[in-house]
This record gives structure tokens, C-alpha cells and sequence, in this order.
């Protein structure tokens, strides 16, 4: 049973993403999803170049914003938050400033 | 950060508060956690937002009633949050002051077609129009050369900026000549941290210059606590630790005509990005140049790294920076009428002979005297180069801060530089000799005073 989710990726963060900003995705398996097994997934699976910009360690790279639908990630759990069928995934980079 | 026993970790929110409510009303469910880990549903949190705007242009009163002030905006989230906060304001007749709205467009240094120059600008004009703000148009090539107001009399002068008074006129004020000096310039400054710092420069001094040539003494811009603290650490890396203690104050008087206003410097980059997200702020995405360097690898870019590092585990990492910079004086602008003719920053450089400065002078001076003795040939070829060249090269030096020294000691060309830098560098030179004879009995010999340590 693959699970269908929504990624945004904004404030500069679409640009690692061949610029582009909303992603349906599936992800597949049988398995259960959380943040943490989703991030190497996208690093994997749709991100484009320079993987250090988005991931550190096994986390996003500080100053990226995550936001669980439209909450943020802080208040779900972080990495351990458990991905439903249909939320919204959101990352956002505030290291380009403006 | 001596303050970490106060720092909740974030984690623990959860388990404190076991079902999850706003810290504020105590009711809905929170949706931001912020720099204090205080968790806002998203009325309270809008609330805080705004308070924090308001408050920072309330209690400093550095803008007065009525006034008419220059907002400068780049389509960044955090100036048009800021954009935001102004069109709120205004709605609820709190507005106590008149807005124009200048965009630099630095679309120059990147290669677009014409036509994708044009459209990234239509972009600004309809979200200025939309905010309800009449919008000036400049672009960051301006720079390359720039009549100073107490010079020029001389009318024929280009304008720096142009209203934009229809949708359908938005030809950008992009000047091709001046686009390509600028960015042979930039080409040839050899560190992406010189380029960085050049074109913060360029954009600050085109900001400057428009509020000059329309009449504005103050310009408002959206630096956020974030933004702050990664400038003060980057300055303090790149030799302006002198200039540290004006970049985070609410009212910037360094200029002197002109000052520099920061009503967002109390909200980090996190608290923008919420912002904008709950109300739908829309901000655009303008290539940028930056976007095409190793980012990694720059001063800056290796610090703001560092930075939201150390924000994430310590919230309070940014709001201390800007705090302990709140807390360094300065020296009084008056007393002090030199100006670096780059940067417009006070001159720090007119230090005693016992200062670090000299000392890196001096070591300079012995290296060069070395490398030239070992490699001859080179040095018969530059002295083909003429005294003419090393001369401009020496007055320039010699009318630049330290930090923009360090900003453009790889350019082997002065000449390259904007033309009003190197007019200035010239005629301070003439009046420095004059000066200099006039009061040289009153000069002390070798003052022992407190020289900064840098
Ligand atoms: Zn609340
Ligand atoms: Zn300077």
C-alpha cells in the first residue's frame, strides 16, 4: 500500500528540486513512513544536485524549515512523526534571506 | 549564549504540555513554535508578529509623524513581510508615516534574456501595486557610477530611479555599460566572499543614493534578527568589526543624511516564513548570482551556516548576537567626518602607530619586498605598469575602510571601481596634502591612547 503525500519545497529550497516547487508523490512499500526514513527517500528519489544543501547528518540541514500540515514539525515530533496517507510536507529554506 | 540553562529543548514541548496548546490563549492548537519555544496557535501568533513591528517602530521613534520614507524591497519573504506589515498598518490607519517603495533590480549579474528581465519585474510592480504603495525602480549596475549630491550640480546627470506609475511601463532601468563594467569589476575581484561583500556594498550605496536624489532621510528595510546575526559575525570576519555596532540598531545614523531603519530586526527568519505563510504573503524568486557559487564556500555563507546550526539546538543563539551588539558603542559619527569612499562606513583606519592595523601593514610591506627581490622578472614587468597606476592604487587604498581594503585588495585595476569611488579617492588625496600642512603643529607625535585591538 503506497502512500500518496504532497512535498513543497520554497524560499530556495526549489531550486535543489530542478526548480520546481510542488511534488505528488507516492511513497512505496508496505512499510510505516516517518520523517526520518522520508528524507533519504526524497535525497534519493527527487532531489538533484547537492544533497549537503538539504540534508545533514539524518536531518535537514539547519536554517530549511519543516512544516507537517501547515504545523510546525517542532509540535509533531520532528523526525519521529509518523507520515499519514495525504499530509502536506513542506520545506522551506531561509538561508537565502531577502 | 550563556543562557542555556534557560532554553527548553524544543522536543520536550510535547511532553510538558501534554495535549498541545498555545501558550498565549491557552485554547487552539499551536502551530509555530517560536524563538522561546513558546508554541502560538496562529491568531496569537500573528499578534506577536505584529506586536513586535510595531513596537520596534513605536518605541524607538526613529520615524517621526508624517514623515515620507523610502522602503526598500527585493521580493525576498522578509521584505515583503515587511511590505505586509506596512499595508496592515496603513488599513488600520496606524500608519503614522507616507511609503514609497524603491526595488533594485540586480538581474544584471545573471544571464536572462531581456524579456525574463522585464517579466521578473513585472512581478515587483504587481505585488507593490497590490500592497497599494507607489513603487521606484532602480538597478544595482546604478552604482558603477553615481554623482554625489554635493558635487553635482550639474543637471545632466542620469536619474538613479524612475516611478513607476502604470503596469504596463516597466522597462527596467538596466543600463548596459554600466552592467558590463560591473561585472568585469566583480570578475575580477578574486573571492566569492570579496564579490558578496562588493555587491552588499553596490546595493547599499544605490539605496543611499536614491534616497539622496528624492529627498529621503530615512530607508526602511527588511534585515531580520537572522539576517543580523549573520552580518555582524561575517563583518567581524571580514575586517569591518568597527562598523559591528551600527549594523543592528533600529535607526542606522552611520551615513549621516541618510538613516537606515530595521523595523523587523526583532523577528528571525523562521517567524517570517510563518508570517508569510499564514497570510498568504506571497514573495518572489529572482535569480540571483549567489545561487550559481559554491555557496559553501564563501565568508558569509560558511557563517550563516554556522549560525542556523547553532539556532537550532539554542534558540537563543540570534536574539543574543544581535543583543550583544546592541551593547557596543560607537565612536560619535561627528567626531568622525571621514568617510570610506566605497562603503560610506566611518573611516577605522586613522589609528595610532602601535595598532594591529600597522602591524598588518607593515607585515605587507615586508612581503612584498620579498616576493619582488625573488621573482625579478615579474617585478621589471609591473613596473611597466606605471607610478601613475601605483599611485591611484596607494590614494585609494588609503581612502577606504579596512574591510572594504580587504574587499577589493585582489583587484589589480583601481580604475575598474565605480567611477564616483575613484573621484573621491583622487580629491581627498589633494585636500588630505593641503590639510595635512595646515594643522601639522597641532599634530601630537605617536598618541599612546586606547588603540582597538582588532
Ligand atoms: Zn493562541
Ligand atoms: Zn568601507
Amino acid at each position: 500500500m503506497a502512500v500518496p503525500i504532497t512535498l513543497e519545497f520554497s524560499g530556495g529550497a526549489e531550486l535543489l528540486f530542478a526548480n520546481q516547487k510542488k511534488h505528488s508523490i507516492e511513497l512505496p512499500g508496505s512499510q510505516k513512513w516517518d520523517v526520518k526514513s522520508l528524507l533519504p527517500w526524497i535525497r534519493d528519489n527527487l532531489l538533484q544536485e547537492r544533497p549537503e544543501l538539504f540534508m545533514q547528518g539524518d536531518t535537514v540541514r539547519p536554517g530549511i524549515l519543516v512544516l507537517v500540515n501547515d504545523a510546525d514539525w517542532e509540535l509533531m515530533g520532528e523526525l519521529e512523526y509518523e507520515i499519514q496517507p495525504n499530509d502536506k510536507i513542506v520545506f522551506i529554506s531561509t538561508l537565502h534571506g531577502g | 549564549m550563556c543562557s542555556v540553562q534557560e532554553e527548553a529543548i524544543p522536543q520536550q514541548l510535547n511532553q510538558l504540555t501534554g495535549k498541545l496548546q498555545c501558550v498565549k490563549c491557552r485554547r487552539d492548537v499551536p502551530v509555530v513554535v517560536t524563538r522561546v519555544n513558546d508554541a502560538f496557535c496562529q491568531d496569537c501568533f500573528l499578534v506577536y508578529a505584529v506586536h513586535k513591528f510595531r513596537s520596534a517602530i513605536g518605541k524607538s521613534k526613529v520615524i517621526v509623524p508624517k514623515e515620507h520614507v523610502l522602503v526598500a524591497y527585493s521580493g525576498g519573504p522578509a521584505s515583503s513581510a515587511l511590505l505586509h506589515f506596512l499595508q496592515e498598518g496603513k488599513k488600520e490607519g496606524k500608519l503614522r508615516f507616507t511609503v514609497t517603495v524603491v526595488h533594485i533590480d540586480e538581474l544584471a549579474l545573471v544571464s536572462v534574456s531581456d524579456k525574463e528581465r522585464q517579466e521578473k519585474v513585472q512581478e515587483v510592480v504587481e505585488i507593490v501595486q497590490q500592497r497599494g504603495f507607489p513603487l521606484l525602480l532602480t538597478s544595482l549596475e546604478c552604482a558603477m557610477d553615481m554623482v554625489k549630491p554635493e558635487a553635482g550640480e550639474s543637471s545632466q546627470a542620469p536619474e538613479m530611479c524612475k516611478e513607476v506609475t502604470s503596469e504596463k511601463e516597466v522597462d527596467a532601468l538596466a543600463n548596459p555599460d554600466k552592467g558590463d563594467k560591473l561585472k568585469k569589476l566583480l570578475d575580477s575581484l578574486p573571492s566569492i566572499s570579496a564579490k558578496e561583500e562588493f555587491i552588499r556594498v553596490l546595493r547599499n550605496q544605490v539605496l543611499l543614493g536614491v534616497a539622496r536624489e528624492r529627498g529621503f532621510t530615512k530607508v526602511v528595510v527588511g534585515d531580520t534578527a537572522t539576517a543580523l546575526s549573520v552580518r555582524i559575525m561575517t563583518d567581524m570576519a571580514k575586517g569591518k568589526g568597527s562598523q559591528v555596532s551600527f549594523d543592528t540598531t533600529i535607526g542606522d545614523k552611520r551615513y549621516g543624511d541618510v538613516m537606515v531603519v530595521r523595523p523587523i530586526r526583532d523577528l528571525n527568519m523562521k517567524e517570517v516564513e510563518a508570517y508569510n505563510r499564514l497570510q498568504n504573503v506571497e514573495s518572489i524568486s529572482i535569480p540571483h548570482i549567489a545561487d550559481q557559487w559554491h555557496k559553501s564556500n564563501s565568508i558569509e555563507q560558511l557563517t550563516a551556516h554556522f549560525i542556523h546550526g547553532l539556532q537550532e539546538n539554542f534558540p537563543s543563539t540570534v536574539p543574543n548576537i544581535v543583543r550583544t551588539s546592541d551593547k557596543l558603542g560607537h565612536q560619535d559619527i561627528e567626531s568622525l567626518p571621514e568617510k570610506c569612499s566605497l562603503c560610506e562606513s566611518p573611516l577605522d583606519t586613522d589609528v595610532g602607530e602601535a595598532s594591529a592595523l600597522r602591524a598588518v601593514e607593515v607585515c605587507e610591506r615586508l612581503l612584498q619586498k620579498d616576493g619582488a627581490s625573488r621573482s625579478q622578472s615579474q617585478a621589471a614587468q609591473s613596473s611597466d605598469c606605471t607610478q601613475h597606476d601605483r599611485v591611484a592604487a596607494d590614494n585609494m587604498k588609503a581612502s577606504l575602510c579596512y574591510g572594504c581594503r580587504l574587499t577589493v585588495k585582489g583587484l589589480r585595476d583601481v580604475s575598474l571601481l565605480p567611477t564616483h569611488v575613484v573621484q573621491k579617492s583622487q580629491s581627498r588625496c589633494l585636500s588630505r596634502d593641503e590639510m595635512r600642512a595646515q594643522i601639522s603643529e597641532f599634530l601630537l607625535d605617536d598618541e599612546n591612547g586606547d588603540t582597538p585591538n582588532s
